[in-house]
């Protein structure tokens, strides 16, 4: 189970002599919960006292799960969720970081046009599929654009941020030595803001994993999400049940590895920068 | 968020202000402009489809009647009850968890990291079974609402009950206070600053939650006036909706950032800008 990196409690370190059990003690306790709260929830679907129409039961979720692996629906929905939202996020967050550095690059770009990209920051971003549905038709465009949409608009922000709070002596420095606006960027602006970018794709990946989700909730035709909308009108409770701990899941490992990897690269910066 | 940014160039005067104000203004309406003049009936030669993309003075129209005929505010009223109410519980709940589970080491380590992996689920997901559970009315929207606000609260209290000035925690313990004492007259004063700092997160993200389970199935709401003309390919109508649900989460996120701005002044610490 991941601990959120930015929570980390200043334990001392494990002795190495400590046993197995002890080091991984919050672990199993944590196999441990999930096991009494599945055993739980079959007691009490079988005992009566959860309602099988609301609860479900671990049984049926299960059979509704292997019934969409056996019939290919379940790989397929998850490939094409995942692709979608990768597709969306490589195009939205590339984007937003070229925005950002040309808008930090000029005062016009600074003062007149970033505080406009701020303001669509805070629009509920979500609330533009109705409008990109009329644009674009039902179906993956649209998916994708909102995806893009979001992925934009959480990448914009740290690359940006990057890109103006850049250390004003190494800036000073390279103006001194002559360098051009397009040589203090490739030298010093981005190189400095990297960290933030990363920072920032971290958000976008899981946010855009979840707009695609939702765009295919409301109109898609294809992906986990209109694995879930078939279940909801079918009132297949099993399958609402069961579908959305799938995208749980998937969303747990995506910010997992995500976390693994920009941690990774983000081990240089201080924690004070890194962590914002 | 823009603090950060606002310090690193120099302090403009208000002169430069007003200037730079203007321009954005401009901007906006030169667009609006734009789009006026070139949108129309495509058979007539207009560049701008208005069946596809709208008209300008043709949504101000429908504003306005929306306005007369009462339907606009009552579909506001609606979407602000669902998100205040789910706030109010949601936040509430994250609140008193975070507190509780800081207090033991089982809660500290064992559960509270379970709640931040659920974090990164979107909480989205969760509005086809909470509408199947709830039903289409206002409770299907308050258990989202208060499911995205429960997390934005638990993370930042949660923290923020962590992150007591040792000191403090020392000279308490050494008084003899007991547990309890000491969340009240420590741990819960210290993280007033992250509560607040969550629900200035929370309260967008709140109204953001409504309209998305609005669009997704409902019978109210500003969700549904966005979702009803897209079923009748509306474009007028659906950027009526799209325009009110954008005005109204800048102006909540405006006030939030008023409203707790006192809250978080009398510690500079850098996180405060957060």
């Amino acid at each position: 189970m991941p601990t959120d990196s930015r929570i980390v409690e200043t334990a001392a370190p494990p002795r190495p002599t400590a046993n197995w059990a002890v080091r991984h003690k919050a672990g199993l306790a944590q196999f441990a919960v999930i096991v009494v709260l599945v055993a739980f929830w079959q007691v009490g679907a079988s005992a009566g006292f959860l309602d099988h129409q609301v609860f479900g039961s671990p049984e049926s979720v299960w059979q509704q799960l292997s019934a969409w692996y056996e019939s290919g629906l379940l790989l397929s929905g998850a490939l094409s969720t995942l692709g979608t939202s990768l597709l969306g996020f490589a195009i939205g967050s590339v984007a937003a970081v070229i925005v950002a550095f040309l808008l930090s690059l000029t005062r016009i770009g600074r003062t007149l046009l970033a505080p406009l990209v701020f303001l669509g920051y805070s629009a509920p971003r979500l609330a533009f599929l109705p409008m990109l549905i009329i644009w674009l038709g039902i179906g993956i465009q649209a998916t994708v654009v909102l995806a893009v949409l979001v992925a934009f608009m959480d990448a914009f922000f740290p690359a940006y941020e990057g890109a103006i709070g850049v250390d004003s002596e190494l800036l000073s420095v390279t103006a001194m030595m002559g360098g051009s606006r397009f040589q203090v960027l490739r030298t010093v602006r981005f190189p400095a803001s990297l960290a933030w970018v990363a920072l920032g794709f971290s958000v976008a990946i899981p946010q855009s994993f979840g707009a695609v989700v939702f765009a295919q909730l409301f109109a898609g035709t294809s992906g986990l999400g209109y694995l879930l909308k078939t279940s909801a009108d079918d009132f297949n409770g099993a399958g609402l049940i069961g579908g959305t701990l799938v995208v749980a899941a998937m969303a747990i490992l995506i910010n997992w590895i995500v976390g693994a990897i920009v941690g990774r690269y983000l081990k240089w910066q201080t924690n004070e920068t890194a962590t914002r | 968020m823009t603090t950060r940014a606002e310090r690193g160039r120099r302090p403009p005067g208000s002169r430069q202000r007003v200037v730079v104000f203007a321009g954005q203004v401009l901007i906006i309406a030169l667009i609006f402009l734009v789009w006026q003049s070139m949108s129309g009936n495509p058979q007539n030669g207009s560049p701008v489809n208005e069946f596809l993309f709208g008209k300008p003075s043709d949504i101000w129209l429908r504003f306005v009647e929306g306005i007369q005929d009462g339907s606009l505010p009552a579909a506001i009223g609606v979407t602000l009850e669902e998100a205040l109410i789910g706030l109010a519980i949601g936040a509430g709940a994250g609140i008193v968890l975070a507190f509780a589970l800081s207090l033991t080491w089982f809660g500290r380590r064992v559960l509270a990291p379970m709640v931040f992996a659920l974090y990164a689920v979107p909480r989205f997901v969760l509005a086809p079974y909470f509408i199947f559970v709830f039903g289409l009315g206002l409770w299907s929207k308050v258990a989202l609402v208060g499911a995205v606000s429960f997390f934005y609260a638990f993370m930042s209290t949660f923290q923020g009950a962590l992150s007591v000035d040792a000191e403090l925690d020392a000279v308490a313990r050494m008084m003899q206070a007991s547990r309890f004492q000491l969340v009240r007259t420590v741990n819960f004063p210290s993280a007033m600053i992250w509560v607040a700092l969550s629900l200035k997160q929370a309260t967008p993200n709140a109204f953001q939650a409504a309209i998305v389970a609005e669009l997704l199935a409902s019978n109210a709401g500003l969700g549904l006036v966005m979702s009803s003309s897209e079923n009748r390919f509306d474009i007028n109508g659906v950027l009526v909706g799209t325009l009110v649900t954008t005005a109204l989460a800048i102006l909540i996120y405006g006030l939030v950032q008023l409203a707790t701005r006192p809250l978080l002044q009398w510690r500079s610490t850098p996180d405060a800008d957060r």
